[in-house]
């Protein structure tokens, strides 16, 4: 576990930037970018965007690793198998956190 | 140390506790939580699909446009919308604002309405 309140105060820090960064996709009509592959790719590699993408995707795993750990705790009672699943949870979303950061990164500098 | 036969929270709910709109949007919290985790899998998808070309894109294209697809897509765009209203709610509640049970009460049901009439206007502005 974490020190004293850091899971809690994680936890509602992230929320701020996913909360703005979704108003700001909602509005800026980013899903009509994802029917094109090449025009999400063109709205992607815009820096602000490709930023934008980036701080949400690393708010998203974290922020989803801590609430998925919450729910684990709470419906795992058995310790070691808690231990596992928390385990678990904790690479998997690293894991893929870490492969929508790199491919994030990739589309938009052109890598592919 | 654990006893099996003691019930868990969500499943007090029913059998134990009478259902009530605060611990419904409690759990729905949680339940839209667990199913937007679960959607950054295809978060992940669509990135890669993206990066590998043309063919692995329309193939991500197909299954979204699929049944399963656009029950998954919508079902991720309401627990969004959902999460993000109710979380602005507990954000509230940290900074100990409407913790009245009649505000609880105002606030539950503005967010019911307001996830509702946003995952619409949302999904078919996206058609």
């Amino acid at each position: 576990m974490q020190k004293n309140s850091t899971h809690w105060l994680v936890t509602r820090l992230t929320t701020l930037p996913l909360a703005a960064l979704f108003i700001y996709f909602i509005t800026q009509g980013a899903y009509l970018t994802t029917r094109v592959r090449m025009e999400f790719i063109g709205w992607l590699q815009k820096p602000f965007v490709t930023g934008a993408v980036l701080v949400f995707i690393l708010c998203a795993f974290w922020h989803a690793q801590l609430g998925m750990e919450e729910v684990i705790i709470d419906y795992v009672p058995s310790a070691k198998a808690q231990k596992l699943s928390l385990l678990v949870n904790k690479l998997v979303f690293l894991i893929l956190g870490a492969a929508c950061l790199y491919a994030t990164y990739a589309i938009s500098y052109g890598k592919f | 140390m654990p006893n099996s036969n003691r019930p868990l929270s969500p499943f007090m709910i029913g059998p134990h506790y009478k259902p009530q709109l605060t611990s419904m949007l409690s759990i729905l919290h949680r339940i839209t939580g667990v199913a937007l985790a679960a959607g950054l899998v295809l978060l992940t998808w669509f990135l890669f699909a993206v990066l590998q070309g043309e063919h692995a894109f329309l193939m991500f294209r197909d299954f979204c446009d699929s049944l399963i697809g656009q029950v998954m897509l919508f079902g991720w765009l309401f627990s969004f919308v959902y999460h993000f209203f109710n979380g602005i709610r507990h954000l509230a509640w940290d900074l100990v604002i409407g913790v009245s049970l009649k505000a609880a009460y105002i606030t539950g049901y503005t967010v019911v309405v307001l996830s509702v009439i946003a995952t619409v206007a949302i999904w078919v502005g996206a058609k």
